[in-house]
């Protein structure tokens, strides 16, 4: 288990993320605290650019070479602090500790290797012989529902539909029975029958392997139907957090409450417009002081604009960034 | 891909023979008599019409050109005019040492441009990768000929170290090896620069793509990832590419031949050229314009039969 | 309902630059290669063309007593098999080399262009008979046709010109043909055709504004090319007939003598190399300068 004396899987601390580009440098996140509980499911909201992919890939040390981690950032996972890790115990954690599933399963696997060949890649760390690797890979197979199992760990990814790459995907994340699945975005590329086929098969796999989900999406729905727990981020910070309950019913951010009411799927009554959101993301490099939301706040004051609010608990575990939550 | 070979084997058929048509057209173009010029000012009308005959140049063009596709069909390229042997002949004793010295230099520009080019895109931008950068232009840019005199003024005429004339004794392959090593050299040099560039480019754009994220993500060794899952991936133009390289390999074979003094089609042809030999010449061109779309047919095929995606589409 | 009124929008409007006069030569000077490049082009040019003025001897000026001699103060490239000053020769090869290319290419490009033309804008079975041409012959090594043509016709700086635009304007005509097509259907065309342009005028005022860049890069990466296929010749022995100081018979000379001295193979080396080197890498750095999505790997 854990020696960190909670039950969290993994815990964010502080994690600040710049990346060096020849405008300045652009802040990606800014001053993440986020954590996942054993066993439970995390959803992770934002719209294009607010810095889910950064902070996911920041999880398994997979920024790119210009990207600056600040040097008070902790990821603790499992009691480790992955910012510390040397190489090998890096390589220790991904594939079989934490595992991550991509958004677009026509493009994650290697075109020219055999997908039987791709899976026992995984189990390198394994003491096994081919011919166990093999068995072990077809069953994991079998698991997401591939048929003939065995005799198609020699295909090649092209001769796989979507839907049923990305259930050789969900097979290579789980194979190593890792502690942590971080899911970005697996249902974006996939229409919606088979999105609902593989929520359901993760939902059914993670129950079964036990481990804890990062699930990252734009959408609402999904989100409310799978996760426990919910973070809604924007711009490269959290501004809002907490279970799914409170988050859907009892949204306190002004940002989190024009999501749910710019969701599609939640409008009530015919209309000739969607609403929408006005205004654009600020830009990162050269931040805007105050609330970065600010700008485009219905509800803001003056205070907004002058500084930056921190976290402000409302109850349990919901917290969110603004003034209106600490003020109310 | 048994569809996709025959279609290529068909197109590189018509190329050949449209090419042959194009050869045999460019040299009727031109104004003069062909018999005048071989044989010189001196020649009668007489010599002249002989010369012609001879040549089969009497006759109109179009029957001339089909008489020659009928008779490479059936192997005849004709005889060679002073020595009165067949031509196919003459060709097919030294085009082995032709090929020999073509291949090897291609294996030269693999040994040496494949690495580096990989090396190149693993290490981006370091000091490495851009002095790689600056010799692959200088490869590229300097003619082979050049290249083969300098080395065979540094290192068989200066230093000794290689011979500098000949194949070497048939029958002792280590002689005929020491032989080979620098005009092979200077064949394959000119392909290290092209092969470096389009192996970096090709590596570095594989290694952008979402499945190498993945294997890195899955915590594979980096050497795998970047020696089996990229390069497997990054080489497969790059043998379409080695395929065009062979058409310059062959003719900086001819040159090769000459500054070594070795034996080969080159060779042949140029002392062909000398003595107005027009069937050995016209022998020559067809049989290397042959082999570079037989080369470019194979590497193709090879390229397709690579990507399984292609493999198993037919 | 849920429309707002941001304040202010994030992220204020850059100043638009306006881009200089020849902004690509500043381009192309930053970029190391492409300075020195042009340096070594202008180098070449400089001495083909003042070649005259420039050396010290008369090319052609036999002095036999002093033959194969190495470089000193008084020839500073040594002397070739006849006594003849190597520097003065080879800065007369120069002329040859420079007229080759550019006679060669500018005809390989006012064809290739007509040509390209007519394969894109023409009916379709004559734009696929054009590429076949074209296809069939980047089918030949070009020193083989060379070797063909000279048989027949005899060796010349003529013969060496008409091969090399044989080979060299399907090049053109293909970057020409390419343009053309894309440009065909292209709603502006058909818009000013419809307002009643005729095709010449179309082609001309749209078309060839696009393929400078293109063109121009393709010229100073074919005139190494021709360079060589001249020089290549000529050191066969096929090429420019004595006492023409072509680069590659001063190479040939230097061959049959290279037991003799080195210095005439070195010398004919030289100029050969700078020339190639030079002109690759202006071509090099202008790809890179007018085609940055060629540059995707920086």
């Amino acid at each position: 288990m854990n020696n960190t004396g909670n039950d969290h899987v993994l815990d964010v601390r502080d994690l600040s993320v710049s990346f060096n580009t020849s405008r300045g440098s652009l802040r990606a996140l800014r001053h993440i605290d986020i954590s996942v509980p054993q066993n439970k499911i995390v959803g992770i909201v934002g719209e294009s650019g607010c810095g889910k992919s950064t902070l996911i890939n920041s999880m398994l040390r997979l920024l790119a070479p210009n990207a600056e981690v600040d040097a008070q950032s902790e990821i603790i996972f499992q009691g480790d602090d992955v910012m510390k890790m040397g190489r090998s115990d890096l390589q220790g954690l991904r594939g079989e500790r934490i595992s991550m599933i991509f958004q677009d399963p026509m493009t994650a696997l290697n075109p020219v290797i055999s997908i039987g060949q791709q899976m026992s890649d995984i189990l390198y760390r394994q003491d096994l012989n081919k011919a166990q690797k093999r068995a072990r890979s077809a069953e994991m197979l079998a698991q997401v529902g591939i048929p003939d199992p065995m005799r198609r760990l020699d295909d090649y990814p092209h001769q796989f539909s979507g839907g049923m790459r990305q259930r050789i995907c969900i097979a290579m994340a789980l194979m190593m029975n890792p502690a942590l699945l971080i899911a970005d975005e697996p249902t974006t590329a996939l229409d919606v029958t088979l999105e609902a086929q593989i929520i359901h098969l993760m939902k059914e796999l993670r129950e079964k392997f036990e481990c804890s989900m990062l699930f990252v999406s734009h959408n609402l729905g999904l989100i409310a139907e799978l996760c426990d727990e919910v973070i809604v981020m924007y711009a490269g910070e959290v501004v809002e957090q907490g279970n799914v309950h409170d988050l859907f019913h009892r949204a306190q951010h002004p940002y989190t409450q024009m999501l749910l009411e710019c969701d599609p799927a939640r409008i009530a009554e015919t209309r000739r417009d969607l609403p929408t959101i006005t205004g654009s993301v600020p830009d990162l490099v050269d931040l805007p002081t105050g609330c970065i939301f600010a700008p485009r706040c219905p509800k803001r004051y003056e205070l907004c604009n002058e500084s930056p609010p921190g976290t402000y608990e409302i109850g349990g575990q919901h917290s969110a960034r603004c003034f209106k939550v600490r003020d109310d | 891909m048994l569809l996709y070979t025959l279609k290529r084997l068909g197109l590189a058929i018509l190329i050949v023979c449209v090419a042959m048509l194009l050869l045999l057209s460019a040299i009727h173009m031109v104004p003069g008599d062909p018999a005048g010029i071989a044989l010189g000012p001196r020649a009668t009308p007489e010599m002249r019409a002989e010369f012609k005959a001879l040549m089969g140049l009497d006759q109109p063009f179009f029957i001339q050109y089909f008489k020659f596709l009928g008779n490479v069909v059936t192997g005849d390229l004709g005889v060679d005019v002073w020595s009165k042997r067949p031509v196919t002949q003459m060709i097919s004793e030294q085009l082995p040492h032709t090929l020999a010295l073509a291949l090897v230099g291609l294996g030269w520009s693999m040994l040496i441009g494949i690495p580096l080019g990989c090396f190149s895109a693993v290490h981006r931008n370091s000091l490495l990768d851009k002095f790689t950068a600056v010799i692959s232009v200088g490869c590229i840019a300097i003619p082979s000929f050049i290249v083969g005199l300098y080395l065979l003024l540094l290192f068989a005429v200066e230093l000794r170290w290689f011979p500098a004339i000949g194949a070497g004794e048939p029958g002792n392959l280590g002689d005929q090896i020491s032989h080979l090593i620098l005009p092979s050299l200077a064949v394959g040099l000119g392909w290290v620069g092209y092969l470096a560039r389009f192996v970096r480019t090709s590596m570095l754009e594989v290694m952008g793509e979402n499945h190498i994220r993945m294997a890195r993500a899955y915590g594979l060794p980096t050497r795998r990832i970047t020696y089996i899952y990229a390069l497997k991936l990054a080489i497969l133009p790059t043998v379409a590419l080695l395929g065009v390289g062979v058409g310059s390999l062959i003719s900086g074979a001819v040159f090769a031949e000459i500054i070594f003094a070795r034996p080969g089609v080159g060779k042949m042809v140029v002392d062909a050229v000398n003595t107005r030999n027009y069937p050995i010449v016209m022998g020559g061109v067809l049989v290397t314009t042959m082999l570079f779309a037989l080369s470019t047919l194979i590497s193709d095929l090879i390229a397709a039969w690579l990507d399984p995606r292609v493999r198993q589409g037919f | 309902m849920t429309t707002i009124t941001p304040e202010d929008t994030a992220g204020a409007d850059a100043p638009i630059k306006r881009e200089p006069r020849l902004a690509w030569l500043w381009q192309l000077l930053r970029n190391p290669l492409g300075a020195f490049g042009l340096f070594l082009v202008a180098l070449i040019v400089i001495s083909a063309v003042g070649a005259d003025f420039f050396s010290p001897y008369d090319y052609k000026a036999l002095d036999v007593k002093n033959r194969l001699a190495s470089p000193s103060w008084a020839h500073l490239l040594g002397t070739d098999n006849l006594g003849r000053d190597t520097f003065s020769r080879i800065l007369h090869g120069g002329q040859i080399a420079l007229y080759v290319a550019l006679v060669s290419i500018g005809t390989s490009l006012v064809l290739g262009l007509a040509l390209g033309m007519l394969a894109g804008y023409g009916p379709r079975w004559l734009d696929n008979l054009l590429l076949l041409i074209f296809d069939s012959v980047r089918a030949f090594p070009v020193i083989m046709f060379a070797l063909a043509v000279i048989t027949v016709v005899g060796p010349s700086l003529e013969t060496i010109i008409g091969v090399v635009v044989m080979t060299t304007t399907p090049g053109y005509a293909r970057i020409a043909r390419n343009s053309t097509l894309s440009l065909k259907n292209n709603e502006f065309i058909l818009a000013e055709r419809s307002l009643g342009a005729g095709t010449i005028r179309i082609m001309v005022s749209h078309l060839l504004p696009n393929l400078i860049a293109p063109l121009l890069i393709l010229c100073s990466m074919d005139i190494p090319v021709v360079i060589t296929i001249e020089a290549g010749l000529s050191f066969l022995g096929l090429g420019v007939k004595p006492p023409t100081p072509s680069w590659g018979s001063i190479l040939n000379d230097g061959y049959g003598f290279i037991r003799n001295t080195p210095w005439l193979v070195i010398a004919g080396g030289i100029p050969l190399i700078l020339t190639t080197l030079g002109f690759t890498f202006l071509g090099e750095s202008l790809r890179d300068v007018f085609d940055p999505k060629l540059k995707k790997d920086r």
